[in-house]
């Protein structure tokens, strides 16, 4: 498996995102929901560190500025996902 | 008022847009399915993504219109416009589609409005500005 420049193995997409939610549902969730609803947080999955925003852009904008090599995943505080999708995408082309 | 048109396949709306890594490049062309539904920026074929070197650092999942969720997908930073427009960034969905999706973050980072009409008309683009200049700018017709 390759590295990342953390030294770690370089997870998959699974392993970041499930990893990314169980940050996020242990350490922040409660909080998140009352103070951040609707904004959006990334989570760095090697830090455990939050960065909120107003928009998904900027959160992981400014969760890059923080740590260039990081690892995330987005989370929509209060929503069940980050994103909706059409019908086009529900359906898989 | 400047007009983009697209074209309309099996029922659903398409229109050309240019994907750059970095905004300098001129560009990959792809057309693209207008998705009103689709809250984010682009969605791109994974395979398009990779040829253009995009690097993926995010995960994060769709609510499907069914309300439930996709698996998660890589994202990745890209500029990207219409045809002959001005390059803006946003995050890229890196996904299984097997066509380029554009969504309502574009729209709205792009200024653009969206046209669904008859078969000769089928699917255009104004600029937003535009678009509320011309309708100040028309006077009502008073009644005779």
């Amino acid at each position: 498996m390759p590295e990342s420049s953390h030294g770690y193995p370089v997870p998959s997409t699974q392993n970041i995102a499930q990893r990314g939610e169980q940050i996020y549902r242990e350490k922040y969730e409660e909080s998140f929901v009352k103070i951040h609803k609707g904004r959006f947080a990334a989570i760095n999955v090697n830090t455990t560190e939050a960065t909120v925003s107003d928009s998904a852009d900027e959160a992981v904008r400014l969760a890059l500025q923080k740590d260039p090599d990081g690892l995330f995943h987005l989370i929509r505080v209060a929503h069940q996902a980050a994103f909706e999708a059409g019908w086009f995408m529900s359906c898989g082309l | 008022m400047a007009y983009k048109s697209g074209k309309i396949i099996d029922g659903h709306g398409y229109v050309d847009i240019l994907v750059s890594p970095d905004g300098k490049v001129p560009g990959q062309k792809y057309s693209a399915l207008v998705d009103t539904g689709f809250s984010g920026f682009i969605s791109l074929p994974i395979i398009a993504a990779t040829l253009l070197g995009l690097k993926a650092h995010t995960t994060a999942r769709y609510q499907l219109a069914n309300g439930k969720l996709s698996e998660p997908v890589p994202l990745a930073y890209a500029f990207g416009c219409l045809d002959g427009d001005s390059f803006v960034q946003g995050l890229v969905c890196l996904s299984e589609y097997s066509s380029a999706v554009i969504g309502v973050d574009f729209l709205q980072r792009s200024g653009k409005v969206v046209f669904l009409g008859s078969k000769n008309i089928g699917i255009g683009m104004v600029d937003e500005a535009d678009l509320l200049a011309a309708v100040k700018a028309a006077k009502p017709q008073k009644k005779v």
